[in-house]
Protein backbone atom coordinates (compact mmCIF):
# COMPACT_ATOMS: atom_id res chain seq x y z
CA UNK A 1 0.00 0.00 0.00
CA UNK A 2 2.85 2.28 0.72
CA UNK A 3 4.70 1.49 -2.32
CA UNK A 4 1.34 1.97 -4.03
CA UNK A 5 1.20 5.78 -2.67
CA UNK A 6 4.68 6.78 -3.30
CA UNK A 7 4.23 5.86 -6.61
CA UNK A 8 1.51 8.01 -6.94
CA UNK A 9 2.68 11.26 -4.99
CA UNK A 10 6.17 10.36 -7.20
CA UNK A 11 9.54 10.16 -5.82
CA UNK A 12 13.54 10.83 -6.20
CA UNK A 13 16.12 8.43 -6.07
CA UNK A 14 19.16 9.96 -5.02
CA UNK A 15 22.71 9.51 -4.50
CA UNK A 16 24.12 11.09 -1.30
CA UNK A 17 28.34 11.47 -1.23
CA UNK A 18 29.76 13.46 1.81
CA UNK A 19 32.76 13.39 4.57
CA UNK A 20 29.72 12.17 7.09
CA UNK A 21 26.84 11.83 4.96
CA UNK A 22 24.75 9.81 7.82
CA UNK A 23 24.06 13.43 9.40
CA UNK A 24 21.83 14.17 5.95
CA UNK A 25 19.91 11.19 7.35
CA UNK A 26 20.17 12.72 10.99
CA UNK A 27 18.70 16.31 9.59
CA UNK A 28 16.33 14.80 6.91
CA UNK A 29 14.17 13.02 10.19
CA UNK A 30 14.77 16.04 12.11
CA UNK A 31 12.69 18.05 9.53
CA UNK A 32 10.23 15.37 8.77
CA UNK A 33 11.33 14.36 5.59
CA UNK A 34 10.42 10.47 4.79
CA UNK A 35 13.00 8.59 3.30
CA UNK A 36 13.03 4.78 2.25
CA UNK A 37 15.03 2.32 0.76
CA UNK A 38 18.60 3.43 2.34
CA UNK A 39 21.41 1.68 0.61
CA UNK A 40 25.11 1.84 1.69
CA UNK A 41 27.20 1.90 -0.86
CA UNK A 42 30.61 2.57 1.29
CA UNK A 43 30.96 4.90 4.15
CA UNK A 44 30.88 8.09 2.54
CA UNK A 45 28.15 7.94 0.28
CA UNK A 46 24.49 5.81 0.11
CA UNK A 47 21.67 6.14 -2.01
CA UNK A 48 18.14 6.48 -1.17
CA UNK A 49 14.57 7.53 -1.90
CA UNK A 50 12.65 10.86 -0.83
CA UNK A 51 8.93 12.04 -1.69
CA UNK A 52 8.95 14.41 -5.02
CA UNK A 53 7.50 17.30 -2.92
CA UNK A 54 10.48 17.34 -0.34
CA UNK A 55 13.57 17.59 -2.95
CA UNK A 56 13.94 21.30 -2.88
CA UNK A 57 13.86 21.06 0.74
CA UNK A 58 16.81 18.27 0.55
CA UNK A 59 18.64 20.61 -1.22
CA UNK A 60 19.02 22.83 1.65
CA UNK A 61 19.67 20.24 4.68
CA UNK A 62 22.58 18.53 1.78
CA UNK A 63 24.21 22.14 2.16
CA UNK A 64 24.22 22.17 6.03
CA UNK A 65 25.18 18.70 5.91
CA UNK A 66 28.13 19.14 3.66
CA UNK A 67 26.60 16.50 1.32
CA UNK A 68 26.60 16.31 -2.68
CA UNK A 69 23.51 15.20 -3.85
CA UNK A 70 23.25 13.67 -7.40
CA UNK A 71 19.64 12.75 -8.91
CA UNK A 72 19.38 9.01 -9.90
CA UNK A 73 16.13 9.43 -11.40
CA UNK A 74 12.47 10.35 -10.88
CA UNK A 75 9.54 7.85 -11.03
CA UNK A 76 6.00 7.91 -10.19
CA UNK A 77 2.84 9.70 -11.37
CA UNK A 78 3.71 12.81 -10.14
CA UNK A 79 6.88 12.78 -11.50
CA UNK A 80 5.59 11.66 -15.06
CA UNK A 81 2.76 14.51 -14.90
CA UNK A 82 5.88 16.99 -14.63
CA UNK A 83 8.02 16.03 -17.31
CA UNK A 84 4.58 15.79 -19.20
CA UNK A 85 4.58 19.64 -18.07
CA UNK A 86 8.01 20.55 -18.88
CA UNK A 87 8.41 18.96 -22.05
CA UNK A 88 5.19 18.27 -23.86
CA UNK A 89 3.17 21.54 -22.77
CA UNK A 90 1.12 21.26 -26.53
CA UNK A 91 -0.70 17.98 -24.98
CA UNK A 92 -1.57 19.37 -21.69
CA UNK A 93 -2.64 22.64 -23.37
CA UNK A 94 -4.90 20.25 -25.62
CA UNK A 95 -6.02 18.38 -22.12
CA UNK A 96 -6.84 21.61 -20.42
CA UNK A 97 -8.79 23.06 -23.50
CA UNK A 98 -10.72 19.76 -23.68
CA UNK A 99 -11.50 20.43 -20.27
CA UNK A 100 -12.68 23.83 -21.30
CA UNK A 101 -14.60 22.54 -24.05
CA UNK A 102 -16.30 19.80 -21.67
CA UNK A 103 -16.93 21.93 -19.08
CA UNK A 104 -18.04 25.74 -20.75
CA UNK A 105 -18.53 24.76 -24.54
CA UNK A 106 -20.88 22.04 -23.28
CA UNK A 107 -23.17 24.91 -22.01
CA UNK A 108 -24.18 26.16 -25.34
CA UNK A 109 -27.32 24.10 -27.51
CA UNK A 110 -26.65 22.48 -30.17
CA UNK A 111 -29.55 20.47 -30.78
CA UNK A 112 -33.03 21.41 -30.74
CA UNK A 113 -35.51 18.20 -31.03
CA UNK A 114 -39.13 18.58 -31.39
CA UNK A 115 -41.50 16.12 -30.12
CA UNK A 116 -45.02 15.47 -29.96
CA UNK A 117 -46.14 17.39 -33.17
CA UNK A 118 -48.40 15.96 -35.78
CA UNK A 119 -50.12 18.69 -37.91
CA UNK A 120 -47.64 21.75 -37.09
CA UNK A 121 -44.58 21.57 -38.73
CA UNK A 122 -40.96 21.62 -36.95
CA UNK A 123 -39.74 24.44 -39.12
CA UNK A 124 -42.77 26.36 -37.57
CA UNK A 125 -42.43 25.80 -33.71
CA UNK A 126 -38.52 26.00 -34.93
CA UNK A 127 -38.87 29.54 -35.78
CA UNK A 128 -41.06 30.41 -32.96
CA UNK A 129 -38.21 28.68 -30.27
CA UNK A 130 -35.44 31.15 -32.24
CA UNK A 131 -37.59 34.15 -31.99
CA UNK A 132 -38.22 33.32 -27.91
CA UNK A 133 -33.95 33.04 -27.95
CA UNK A 134 -33.76 29.03 -27.78
CA UNK A 135 -31.85 28.11 -31.35
CA UNK A 136 -28.13 26.46 -31.90
CA UNK A 137 -25.18 28.41 -30.55
CA UNK A 138 -27.20 29.68 -27.36
CA UNK A 139 -25.75 29.74 -24.16
CA UNK A 140 -28.41 27.34 -22.27
CA UNK A 141 -28.06 28.26 -18.42
CA UNK A 142 -29.30 31.79 -19.87
CA UNK A 143 -32.40 30.77 -21.22
CA UNK A 144 -35.16 31.21 -19.08
CA UNK A 145 -36.98 27.71 -19.59
CA UNK A 146 -40.53 28.75 -18.96
CA UNK A 147 -40.74 31.87 -19.81
CA UNK A 148 -39.26 31.19 -23.49
CA UNK A 149 -41.84 28.41 -23.80
CA UNK A 150 -44.52 30.53 -22.94
CA UNK A 151 -43.50 33.55 -25.19
CA UNK A 152 -43.43 30.51 -27.83
CA UNK A 153 -46.90 29.23 -27.13
CA UNK A 154 -48.33 32.92 -27.12
CA UNK A 155 -47.06 32.96 -30.90
CA UNK A 156 -48.25 29.54 -31.72
CA UNK A 157 -52.04 29.19 -31.03
CA UNK A 158 -51.97 25.74 -32.91
CA UNK A 159 -50.86 24.05 -29.92
CA UNK A 160 -51.88 23.89 -26.36
CA UNK A 161 -48.88 22.97 -24.21
CA UNK A 162 -45.22 23.99 -25.16
CA UNK A 163 -42.23 23.24 -22.26
CA UNK A 164 -38.49 23.52 -23.35
CA UNK A 165 -35.87 21.03 -21.56
CA UNK A 166 -32.20 21.40 -21.60
CA UNK A 167 -30.11 18.66 -21.19
CA UNK A 168 -26.22 19.74 -21.77
CA UNK A 169 -25.90 20.95 -25.61
CA UNK A 170 -29.06 19.55 -26.31
CA UNK A 171 -32.99 21.07 -25.72
CA UNK A 172 -36.20 19.15 -25.57
CA UNK A 173 -38.96 20.72 -26.70
CA UNK A 174 -42.24 18.44 -25.90
CA UNK A 175 -45.50 19.80 -27.76
CA UNK A 176 -49.33 18.92 -27.49
CA UNK A 177 -51.15 20.41 -30.02
CA UNK A 178 -54.29 22.26 -29.40
CA UNK A 179 -57.60 20.63 -30.94
CA UNK A 180 -59.46 22.36 -33.22
CA UNK A 181 -62.08 24.18 -32.69
CA UNK A 182 -65.60 23.25 -33.77
CA UNK A 183 -67.29 25.75 -36.32
CA UNK A 184 -69.85 27.51 -34.27
CA UNK A 185 -73.02 27.82 -36.39
CA UNK A 186 -73.98 31.41 -36.18
CA UNK A 187 -77.88 31.28 -36.37
CA UNK A 188 -78.26 34.84 -36.07
CA UNK A 189 -77.25 35.50 -39.93
CA UNK A 190 -79.85 35.03 -42.06
CA UNK A 191 -78.73 32.77 -45.03
CA UNK A 192 -80.31 30.82 -47.80
CA UNK A 193 -79.26 27.60 -49.67
CA UNK A 194 -78.41 27.67 -53.20
CA UNK A 195 -77.06 25.31 -55.70
CA UNK A 196 -73.67 24.79 -56.57
CA UNK A 197 -73.99 23.55 -59.77
CA UNK A 198 -77.04 22.64 -62.30
CA UNK A 199 -78.63 19.21 -61.53
CA UNK A 200 -81.52 17.08 -60.64
CA UNK A 201 -82.59 16.89 -57.19
CA UNK A 202 -82.80 13.56 -55.55
CA UNK A 203 -83.58 14.58 -52.15
CA UNK A 204 -83.90 17.72 -50.31
CA UNK A 205 -83.83 18.41 -46.84
CA UNK A 206 -84.27 21.76 -45.33
CA UNK A 207 -83.06 21.67 -41.46
CA UNK A 208 -84.05 24.98 -40.73
CA UNK A 209 -85.70 27.44 -43.73
CA UNK A 210 -88.37 26.31 -46.65
CA UNK A 211 -87.65 24.02 -49.41
CA UNK A 212 -88.07 25.86 -53.17
CA UNK A 213 -88.04 22.76 -55.28
CA UNK A 214 -88.87 19.01 -54.45
CA UNK A 215 -87.19 15.73 -55.63
CA UNK A 216 -86.94 15.14 -59.43
CA UNK A 217 -86.91 18.70 -60.17
CA UNK A 218 -84.15 20.20 -62.36
CA UNK A 219 -82.35 23.13 -60.72
CA UNK A 220 -80.01 25.29 -61.81
CA UNK A 221 -76.52 26.84 -60.55
CA UNK A 222 -77.01 29.93 -58.20
CA UNK A 223 -81.05 29.08 -57.93
CA UNK A 224 -82.14 29.25 -54.35
CA UNK A 225 -82.75 25.48 -52.97
CA UNK A 226 -83.52 26.32 -49.53
CA UNK A 227 -84.89 30.05 -48.37
CA UNK A 228 -84.25 31.45 -45.33
CA UNK A 229 -87.50 33.32 -45.24
CA UNK A 230 -90.93 31.97 -44.45
CA UNK A 231 -94.20 32.92 -44.97
CA UNK A 232 -96.17 32.66 -41.36
CA UNK A 233 -99.32 31.34 -42.34
CA UNK A 234 -102.18 33.57 -41.05
CA UNK A 235 -105.61 31.61 -39.76
CA UNK A 236 -108.24 30.92 -42.13
CA UNK A 237 -110.40 33.95 -42.92
CA UNK A 238 -108.34 36.02 -40.84
CA UNK A 239 -107.02 39.47 -42.08
CA UNK A 240 -104.20 40.62 -40.02
CA UNK A 241 -100.50 39.60 -41.77
CA UNK A 242 -97.84 37.55 -39.52
CA UNK A 243 -95.41 38.58 -41.87
CA UNK A 244 -92.49 36.47 -42.52
CA UNK A 245 -89.75 34.68 -40.67
CA UNK A 246 -86.20 35.02 -41.68
CA UNK A 247 -84.11 31.96 -40.61
CA UNK A 248 -80.67 30.91 -40.92
CA UNK A 249 -81.52 27.94 -43.89
CA UNK A 250 -79.75 25.48 -43.63
CA UNK A 251 -80.00 21.50 -44.76
CA UNK A 252 -78.92 18.89 -47.67
CA UNK A 253 -79.85 18.85 -51.55
CA UNK A 254 -78.39 15.47 -53.15
CA UNK A 255 -78.64 15.57 -57.06
CA UNK A 256 -77.22 14.28 -59.47
CA UNK A 257 -75.23 16.45 -61.60
CA UNK A 258 -73.30 16.47 -64.78
CA UNK A 259 -69.74 17.38 -64.60
CA UNK A 260 -66.94 18.47 -67.72
CA UNK A 261 -63.97 18.74 -67.04
CA UNK A 262 -61.12 19.82 -69.55
CA UNK A 263 -57.22 19.38 -69.57
CA UNK A 264 -55.43 20.10 -72.50
CA UNK A 265 -51.49 19.72 -73.78
CA UNK A 266 -49.07 20.80 -76.70
CA UNK A 267 -48.47 18.10 -78.91
CA UNK A 268 -45.22 19.30 -79.17
CA UNK A 269 -42.98 20.01 -75.95
CA UNK A 270 -39.47 21.20 -75.14
CA UNK A 271 -37.21 18.35 -73.95
CA UNK A 272 -34.69 18.80 -71.88
CA UNK A 273 -31.42 16.93 -73.50
CA UNK A 274 -28.42 16.51 -71.20
CA UNK A 275 -24.93 17.19 -72.63
CA UNK A 276 -23.06 15.02 -70.25
CA UNK A 277 -21.55 18.34 -68.51
CA UNK A 278 -21.92 17.85 -64.71
CA UNK A 279 -20.52 19.56 -61.67
CA UNK A 280 -20.85 19.22 -57.60
CA UNK A 281 -19.76 21.31 -55.10
CA UNK A 282 -20.29 20.89 -51.59
CA UNK A 283 -20.51 23.37 -48.40
CA UNK A 284 -20.77 22.68 -44.69
CA UNK A 285 -22.81 25.17 -42.18
CA UNK A 286 -21.89 24.58 -38.99
CA UNK A 287 -24.53 26.19 -36.32
CA UNK A 288 -24.78 29.77 -38.31
CA UNK A 289 -21.40 29.32 -40.08
CA UNK A 290 -21.79 28.65 -44.02
CA UNK A 291 -18.88 27.69 -45.50
CA UNK A 292 -19.55 27.80 -49.14
CA UNK A 293 -16.50 26.89 -51.06
CA UNK A 294 -17.91 27.61 -54.33
CA UNK A 295 -20.57 30.50 -54.39
CA UNK A 296 -23.20 30.52 -57.43
CA UNK A 297 -21.26 28.56 -59.26
CA UNK A 298 -22.60 27.50 -62.74
CA UNK A 299 -22.01 25.70 -65.94
CA UNK A 300 -21.08 28.82 -67.88
CA UNK A 301 -23.22 29.84 -71.23
CA UNK A 302 -25.32 27.07 -70.81
CA UNK A 303 -28.56 25.96 -69.52
CA UNK A 304 -28.07 23.70 -66.21
CA UNK A 305 -30.04 21.93 -63.58
CA UNK A 306 -29.60 22.52 -60.28
CA UNK A 307 -29.94 19.93 -57.62
CA UNK A 308 -29.32 20.88 -54.37
CA UNK A 309 -29.58 18.28 -51.51
CA UNK A 310 -28.73 18.92 -47.77
CA UNK A 311 -27.86 16.70 -45.06
CA UNK A 312 -27.93 16.68 -41.29
CA UNK A 313 -24.95 15.20 -39.57
CA UNK A 314 -25.89 12.54 -37.48
CA UNK A 315 -24.33 10.81 -34.61
CA UNK A 316 -24.73 8.08 -32.09
CA UNK A 317 -28.13 8.24 -33.73
CA UNK A 318 -28.79 12.30 -32.80
CA UNK A 319 -28.27 15.46 -35.39
CA UNK A 320 -25.54 17.85 -34.66
CA UNK A 321 -25.80 21.49 -35.73
CA UNK A 322 -23.77 20.15 -39.23
CA UNK A 323 -25.33 20.45 -42.98
CA UNK A 324 -23.42 19.61 -45.68
CA UNK A 325 -25.06 20.70 -48.94
CA UNK A 326 -24.48 18.90 -52.05
CA UNK A 327 -25.24 21.04 -55.44
CA UNK A 328 -25.03 18.97 -58.37
CA UNK A 329 -25.45 20.93 -61.41
CA UNK A 330 -26.32 18.79 -65.24
CA UNK A 331 -26.21 20.87 -68.77
CA UNK A 332 -28.43 20.41 -70.71
CA UNK A 333 -30.04 21.57 -74.33
CA UNK A 334 -33.54 21.84 -75.12
CA UNK A 335 -34.84 20.23 -78.31
CA UNK A 336 -38.22 20.01 -79.92
CA UNK A 337 -40.12 16.24 -79.48
CA UNK A 338 -43.70 15.47 -80.57
CA UNK A 339 -45.31 14.05 -77.44
CA UNK A 340 -46.64 10.32 -77.19
CA UNK A 341 -50.25 10.47 -77.97
CA UNK A 342 -51.39 7.66 -75.55
CA UNK A 343 -49.30 8.48 -72.96
CA UNK A 344 -50.73 12.22 -72.83
CA UNK A 345 -54.01 10.88 -72.89
CA UNK A 346 -53.53 8.65 -70.13
CA UNK A 347 -51.92 11.27 -67.85
CA UNK A 348 -54.15 13.73 -68.65
CA UNK A 349 -56.98 11.34 -68.11
CA UNK A 350 -55.74 10.64 -64.94
CA UNK A 351 -54.74 14.12 -63.91
CA UNK A 352 -58.67 15.06 -64.69
CA UNK A 353 -60.23 12.07 -62.72
CA UNK A 354 -57.81 13.34 -59.64
CA UNK A 355 -59.77 16.53 -59.91
CA UNK A 356 -63.02 15.35 -60.15
CA UNK A 357 -62.25 12.99 -56.80
CA UNK A 358 -61.46 16.21 -55.18
CA UNK A 359 -64.22 18.11 -56.15
CA UNK A 360 -66.34 14.80 -55.00
CA UNK A 361 -64.72 15.02 -51.76
CA UNK A 362 -65.55 18.62 -50.92
CA UNK A 363 -68.98 18.03 -51.63
CA UNK A 364 -69.24 14.41 -49.83
CA UNK A 365 -70.39 13.05 -53.16
CA UNK A 366 -69.92 9.95 -55.51
CA UNK A 367 -68.83 9.43 -59.47
CA UNK A 368 -71.33 7.43 -60.88
CA UNK A 369 -70.50 6.99 -64.77
CA UNK A 370 -67.07 8.85 -66.44
CA UNK A 371 -66.95 9.44 -70.17
CA UNK A 372 -63.53 10.59 -71.75
CA UNK A 373 -63.19 12.44 -75.21
CA UNK A 374 -59.93 13.16 -77.25
CA UNK A 375 -59.27 16.11 -79.82
CA UNK A 376 -56.56 17.41 -81.31
CA UNK A 377 -56.29 21.32 -81.85
CA UNK A 378 -54.33 24.19 -82.62
CA UNK A 379 -51.45 21.69 -81.81
CA UNK A 380 -52.96 20.65 -78.54
CA UNK A 381 -54.24 17.43 -77.42
CA UNK A 382 -57.19 18.22 -75.40
CA UNK A 383 -58.81 15.61 -73.05
CA UNK A 384 -62.59 16.37 -71.74
CA UNK A 385 -64.40 14.55 -69.24
CA UNK A 386 -67.92 14.18 -68.76
CA UNK A 387 -68.93 12.48 -65.61
CA UNK A 388 -72.18 12.22 -63.97
CA UNK A 389 -72.31 11.98 -59.95
CA UNK A 390 -74.39 12.60 -56.91
CA UNK A 391 -73.45 15.06 -54.37
CA UNK A 392 -74.67 17.45 -52.13
CA UNK A 393 -74.92 20.88 -54.00
CA UNK A 394 -76.18 22.81 -51.37
CA UNK A 395 -74.37 26.22 -50.67
CA UNK A 396 -74.88 28.48 -47.24
CA UNK A 397 -74.85 32.39 -48.63
CA UNK A 398 -75.84 34.99 -46.30
CA UNK A 399 -78.83 37.05 -47.73
CA UNK A 400 -79.71 40.75 -46.60
CA UNK A 401 -81.44 41.38 -43.44
CA UNK A 402 -81.89 40.35 -39.72
CA UNK A 403 -83.23 37.20 -38.68
CA UNK A 404 -86.58 37.64 -36.86
CA UNK A 405 -90.23 38.58 -37.98
CA UNK A 406 -91.10 41.02 -40.83
CA UNK A 407 -94.08 42.18 -42.40
CA UNK A 408 -94.80 42.64 -45.99
CA UNK A 409 -95.15 40.81 -49.09
CA UNK A 410 -93.16 37.22 -50.13
CA UNK A 411 -90.60 37.59 -52.54
CA UNK A 412 -90.23 35.48 -54.71
CA UNK A 413 -87.25 32.60 -54.49
CA UNK A 414 -83.73 34.30 -55.51
CA UNK A 415 -81.62 33.34 -58.06
CA UNK A 416 -77.69 34.00 -56.75
CA UNK A 417 -74.77 34.91 -59.17
CA UNK A 418 -72.73 31.85 -58.39
CA UNK B 1 25.85 11.19 30.57
CA UNK B 2 25.56 14.31 31.98
CA UNK B 3 24.80 15.45 35.82
CA UNK B 4 21.30 16.57 34.91
CA UNK B 5 20.66 13.36 33.05
CA UNK B 6 22.19 11.07 35.70
CA UNK B 7 19.93 12.74 38.27
CA UNK B 8 16.94 12.11 36.42
CA UNK B 9 17.51 8.69 35.95
CA UNK B 10 18.21 7.99 39.82
CA UNK B 11 15.20 9.75 40.48
CA UNK B 12 13.36 7.87 38.21
CA UNK B 13 14.61 4.30 39.81
CA UNK B 14 13.59 6.03 42.89
CA UNK B 15 9.89 7.04 42.34
CA UNK B 16 9.62 4.01 40.33
CA UNK B 17 8.58 5.69 36.93
CA UNK B 18 9.72 4.56 33.01
CA UNK B 19 13.19 6.19 32.75
CA UNK B 20 12.44 6.86 29.07
CA UNK B 21 10.16 9.41 29.86
CA UNK B 22 11.17 11.03 32.82
CA UNK B 23 15.07 11.18 32.02
CA UNK B 24 14.48 10.84 27.67
CA UNK B 25 16.80 7.33 28.18
CA UNK B 26 16.48 5.51 25.07
CA UNK B 27 14.03 2.70 24.89
CA UNK B 28 14.58 -0.43 22.40
CA UNK B 29 11.74 -2.37 21.40
CA UNK B 30 12.99 -5.58 19.31
CA UNK B 31 10.35 -7.90 18.10
CA UNK B 32 11.61 -10.93 16.79
CA UNK B 33 14.98 -10.66 14.86
CA UNK B 34 13.68 -8.80 12.14
CA UNK B 35 12.53 -5.29 13.39
CA UNK B 36 14.22 -2.90 15.96
CA UNK B 37 12.34 0.46 16.92
CA UNK B 38 14.48 2.98 18.93
CA UNK B 39 13.31 6.46 20.70
CA UNK B 40 13.87 8.41 21.31
CA UNK B 41 16.97 8.96 19.48
CA UNK B 42 19.37 11.42 18.40
CA UNK B 43 20.41 10.11 14.82
CA UNK B 44 22.31 7.79 12.98
CA UNK B 45 26.04 7.89 13.63
CA UNK B 46 27.66 5.24 11.35
CA UNK B 47 25.22 3.33 8.72
CA UNK B 48 25.71 0.09 7.19
CA UNK B 49 23.82 -3.43 6.16
CA UNK B 50 25.74 -5.52 9.05
CA UNK B 51 26.01 -2.83 11.81
CA UNK B 52 24.37 0.30 12.66
CA UNK B 53 25.20 2.84 15.14
CA UNK B 54 22.96 4.84 16.79
CA UNK B 55 23.20 7.78 19.48
CA UNK B 56 20.63 7.41 22.17
CA UNK B 57 21.90 10.85 23.73
CA UNK B 58 23.50 9.06 26.93
CA UNK B 59 24.69 6.09 25.33
CA UNK B 60 25.24 4.55 21.41
CA UNK B 61 23.45 1.38 20.51
CA UNK B 62 24.92 -0.78 18.24
CA UNK B 63 22.78 -3.00 15.77
CA UNK B 64 24.71 -5.61 14.60
CA UNK B 65 23.30 -8.03 11.80
CA UNK B 66 22.50 -8.22 8.05
CA UNK B 67 20.84 -7.12 5.51
CA UNK B 68 20.10 -4.24 7.83
CA UNK B 69 17.92 -0.93 6.52
CA UNK B 70 16.77 1.96 7.78
CA UNK B 71 13.15 2.03 7.24
CA UNK B 72 11.82 4.74 8.81
CA UNK B 73 13.26 7.84 10.70
CA UNK B 74 11.46 10.68 12.69
CA UNK B 75 13.10 12.76 15.41
CA UNK B 76 11.47 10.84 17.50
CA UNK B 77 11.86 7.06 16.48
CA UNK B 78 13.45 4.73 14.32
CA UNK B 79 12.71 1.57 12.64
CA UNK B 80 15.53 -1.00 11.13
CA UNK B 81 14.29 -3.97 9.41
CA UNK B 82 16.99 -7.00 8.75
CA UNK B 83 18.29 -10.01 10.23
CA UNK B 84 19.32 -8.97 13.67
CA UNK B 85 21.95 -10.78 15.79
CA UNK B 86 22.93 -8.64 18.17
CA UNK B 87 22.54 -5.23 20.33
CA UNK B 88 25.43 -3.22 22.10
CA UNK B 89 24.99 -0.53 24.17
CA UNK B 90 28.22 1.57 24.80
CA UNK B 91 28.82 4.38 26.70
Amino acid sequence: MKKLINLLRGYVELAVTGAFPERLLNLCAQNRLQFWKLCWIDETSFTFRIALKDRKRLDELAQRSMCELSEQGRRGAAAVAERIIERRWGFVAGVALCFFAVSFLSRFLLVIEVTGNETVPTAVILSQLQRAGVKPGAYGPAIPEKEAANAALLGLPELSYLAINIYGTRAEVVVHEAEKKPELLDAGIPTDVVAEADGIIEDIQADSGRAMFQDGDIVAKGEVLISGELDLKEPEYSTADFGRLIVHAEGTVTARTWRTLEETIPLTVQAKEYTGEERTDRSIKILWLDLDFFQNSSISGRRCDKMTKTEQLTLFGRPWPVWLTTTTLRGYELTQHEIDREGAAAQLEEALLSRLNRQMEANGGEVLRTDFSLREENGRLTVTLLAECREDIGRTVEREGEVGRIYGDVAPPRRVAG
Amino acid sequence: MGEKDGLLLRASRLFDLPADALAGTPRVEVIGDGELRMGPHRGILAYGPEEIHISGGSLVVLVRGSGLELRAMTPEELLITGTIKAVEFMR
